[in-house]
């Protein structure tokens, strides 16, 4: 069965069950119930080829919130994005595979990275790729889900009969989907560790074997959530912006990754003069 | 450039332009504080003068070895040292009009402090030295500078006209106390000799050597002298045995020998008997006795007689010989006991005067370094007097004043211009140095090759900064205003330079 034919079967049947059953099981107030018999389901009624998208961002957006396309201005960042993907599909040897972003400090890019290396997964037309936003504390990517509803990774864990299919969302972006941080900002980050959160990762790459589950996380020298998580994940890639930190920061954080999954440094927003590529 | 150097380069540049209102506000304050105090910096004259080290005089090399030129080593620090000199610098507060009645020590202090500060003396070659006097008023600085060159020729020619002369009274002091010392030598040579009459050294051994000989001379012939005597007196005594035959006897004698030889033949031949044999015998016996009377006419006993006038001149005459020589015996013995006596005496003296020999030699030795000490003091003393009137009539090292000090038409010193200049420069260069020692006292990564290359860890890709549209229109914007106010400035700034300053 084709992966296309796959998502067909889903799609009639959760049709088929009807938008009661489904308002149920996901334990939705009343409120948000129009939202979703409305929108969230339709990524799952068409194959994959044909994945509709509800609405996409302009290229004015996509400026705007610095998200790479492949006819951009600037290519020397989106192939930077494009070596970070290549890399990963080499290292992975083909199939598709888990990687976690994270930061060697705040504020140092994890989010940007990660998310533009999704988006440098969906230039190929025969890959998917699923972005988590685990940054739960400050959630990086609700702007992208805004038009739609905000049922995101705090909600799933939170909750515990609700589908995973509920809170990956459309992300304007053609074969781009996101779980965002969710609603519930308060909840603790041990929930990461949960069995559940395993579950959904373990789900979420098995589901497509071309989508690319990119997981967005905290600092790691800051924060436990990355180091938590890379046990789940199968690589690691760690951000280092320009003038951030220092050698002996670097070669620290570098020894809390897990060797074997550890990918390699992405330096990130190194300052150049306009219309020059240096180095 | 070297991989690291490239590096570091482009690591400036990207940073700088990250960061481009700082350079450009930097640049701007840089310039603006550097412009103001151009415009406050005190406007100062500097007036110079120029003097000459004249030390290839002509009558140097006249006088080579005979006098010493004064020598000057560090003209310029010495010219500094009499220039700063509390005699020249009270005259020059005087000569400034600096000083005024009722003025304390200190005030006085502070403007001679502040007169120093504003002289400056340059060395210009081995024999050039520039006197220069900085102030804000060029009046005061020319006449000051006049001034001080006219003290410090002054002074310094009094000072070699000292030197010099202390120098020869030195020497002459010097000489005084050489001769003195030399005298008194002299006289404890003396005194030694009187108190021993020790006969001279040399002289000595010379006249017993003459004596000896004399002695020895003496004794051969007093020994001549006798030996003639005892012949004289042999001559005396064997006066009347000298025999001297008569000619008829020798002749008589001469017959009877004939005649006997005759007889002698014929007896060979014939008996005695024979006629001829005895008429032979008879003419024998008859010239015997001719012969027996000979003799008896001459006296008888035998001896030859003289003839009375000749023997008695030569009695005479040997007599007065043997009376002669009698006499030089007696003079020669008197001469030679004279001679002995006199050795001996000698040689009692010289025995005596063995034991005080040595200090003799050491007064001897004492005198004689005296006396060198004293003829090298002398001709040094004369080298002293020449130099000391070479410089009294400033014919040796003299300073000369070779350009005359001037009224300063131009401000010296930096000015406007510089100011503006020198502003430009370094409102370039620092904001790009900060941004460098930043960079490298930051020890956070800068560079990306770090990563490989001193961590060792992998690196998979480098992100450039991406901005958003905003930020690009924005960053446009702020780069078309910061180009036309850097140009805009700059363009006054070199116009204001171009036209000179305040002028």
């Amino acid at each position: 069965m084709s992966k296309v034919e796959k998502a067909l079967w889903k799609a009639r049947q959760i049709e088929e069950a009807g938008g009661q059953a489904r308002t149920e099981a996901a334990g939705l107030e009343p409120g948000q119930e129009l939202i979703l018999r409305t929108t969230e389901l339709q990524p799952y009624r068409h194959d994959i080829g044909r994945m509709v998208e509800p609405w996409r961002l302009s290229e004015s957006d996509l400026a705007e919130s610095k998200i790479v396309s492949p006819d951009m201005d600037d290519v020397a960042v989106a192939d930077a994005f494009r070596a970070l993907r290549t890399r990963i599909v080499q290292e992975s040897n083909g199939s598709n595979c888990s990687v976690l972003v994270t930061s060697i400090c705040g504020g140092g890019g994890a989010s940007f990275v990660a998310l533009n290396l999704a988006v440098a997964f969906t230039f190929d037309a025969s890959r998917t790729a699923l972005l988590v936003d685990c940054d739960l504390r400050r959630p990086a990517y609700d702007y992208l889900a805004a038009p739609m509803m905000q049922c995101g990774l705090t909600d799933y864990l939170e909750s515990h009969d609700l589908d995973p299919g509920l809170i990956i969302h459309p992300a304007g972006i053609p074969r781009l989907r996101l779980i965002p941080a969710g609603r519930r900002s308060e909840v603790a980050p041990e929930h990461l560790e949960s069995q559940r959160m395993r579950e959904l990762l373990g789900s979420v790459k098995q589901r497509y074997d071309d989508r690319y589950v990119i997981v967005n996380t905290p600092s790691l020298t800051q924060t436990a959530e990355a180091r938590v998580l890379s046990a789940l994940v199968d690589f690691v890639v760690l951000v280092v912006p320009y003038a951030g930190a220092t050698e002996a920061q670097v070669w620290h954080a570098a020894q809390l990754i897990d060797e074997a999954k550890f990918l390699g440094v992405v330096f990130n927003d190194e300052p150049r003069l306009p219309g020059f590529a240096w180095g | 450039m070297t991989p690291r150097l490239d590096r570091k380069l482009h690591m400036l540049l990207n940073e700088s332009f990250a960061r481009r209102r700082f350079v450009v506000a930097t640049f701007f304050t840089v310039l603006a504080a550097s412009l103001l105090i151009g415009w406050r910096w005190p406007m100062s004259y500097t007036s110079s003068a120029t003097i000459i080290v004249d030390d290839k005089n002509i009558i140097q090399p006249l006088m080579q070895g005979a006098a010493v030129a004064t020598e000057v080593a560090d003209r310029a620090r010495l010219a500094r040292e009499i220039i700063q000199s509390r005699r020249i610098m009270n005259q020059l507060i005087e000569a400034v009009g600096v000083a005024h009645a009722g003025m304390s020590p200190v005030e006085r202090e502070r403007a001679i402090e502040q007169l120093k500060r504003q002289t400056n003396i340059v060395n210009l070659g081995t024999n050039l030295i520039r006197v220069e006097f900085k102030d804000t008023d060029p009046e005061r600085a020319y006449r000051a500078n006049a001034k001080l060159v006219e003290f410090f020729i002054a002074e310094n020619v009094g000072t070699k006209v000292k030197e010099s002369e202390s120098a020869f009274r030195f020497i002459d002091e010097q000489v005084r106390l050489y001769r003195a010392k030399l005298a008194k030598a002299e006289g404890n040579i003396k005194q030694f000799r009187a108190g021993a009459n020790i006969p001279r050294g040399r002289n000595e051994a010379n006249r017993e050597d003459s004596l000896y000989t004399r002695a020895e001379q003496t004794r051969l012939e007093l020994k001549e002298a006798e030996i003639r005597r005892a012949t004289l007196e042999r001559q005396l005594e064997g006066e009347a045995r000298t025999a001297s035959d008569t000619s008829q006897e020798r002749e008589l004698r001469a017959r009877l020998q004939t005649l006997q030889t005759q007889l002698n033949n014929l007896r060979l031949t014939y008996q005695d008997t024979y006629p001829d044999i005895a008429r032979l015998k008879g003419d024998i016996e008859q010239v015997k006795r001719a012969i027996g009377q000979e003799q008896k006419n001459r006296g008888g006993d035998g001896t030859v007689v003289l003839d009375e006038a000749s023997a008695t001149q030569l009695r005479q005459r040997l007599m007065q010989d043997l009376s002669q020589s009698q006499t030089q015996i007696a003079a020669l013995r008197a001469r030679l006991a004279e001679t002995e006596r006199t050795i001996q005496a000698g040689q009692e003296q010289g025995r005596r005067v063995t034991s005080g020999g040595v200090t003799l030699s050491d007064l001897m030795r004492d005198f004689e370094v005296n006396q060198s000490i004293l003829d090298d003091l002398l001709k040094r003393r004369e080298a002293a007097r020449v130099s000391m009137n070479l410089d009294r009539d400033r014919q040796g090292l003299s300073f000369r004043i070779h350009d005359e000090a001037s009224l300063p038409m131009q401000p010296s010193g930096p000015q406007f211009v510089h100011f503006a200049i020198a502003g430009l420069v370094l409102g370039l260069v620092l904001p790009f140095g900060l941004i460098y020692a930043r960079q490298q006292l930051d020890a956070r990564i800068r560079s990306h090759i770090v990563i490989p290359e001193r961590l060792s860890l992998p690196l998979i890709t480098v992100v450039p900064h991406l901005s958003g549209p905003e930020e690009k229109a924005r960053s446009t914007r702020s780069l078309q205003w910061l180009a036309i106010l850097v140009f805009s400035i700059v363009f006054i700034v070199i116009s204001v330079i171009v036209t000179g300053g305040r002028a």
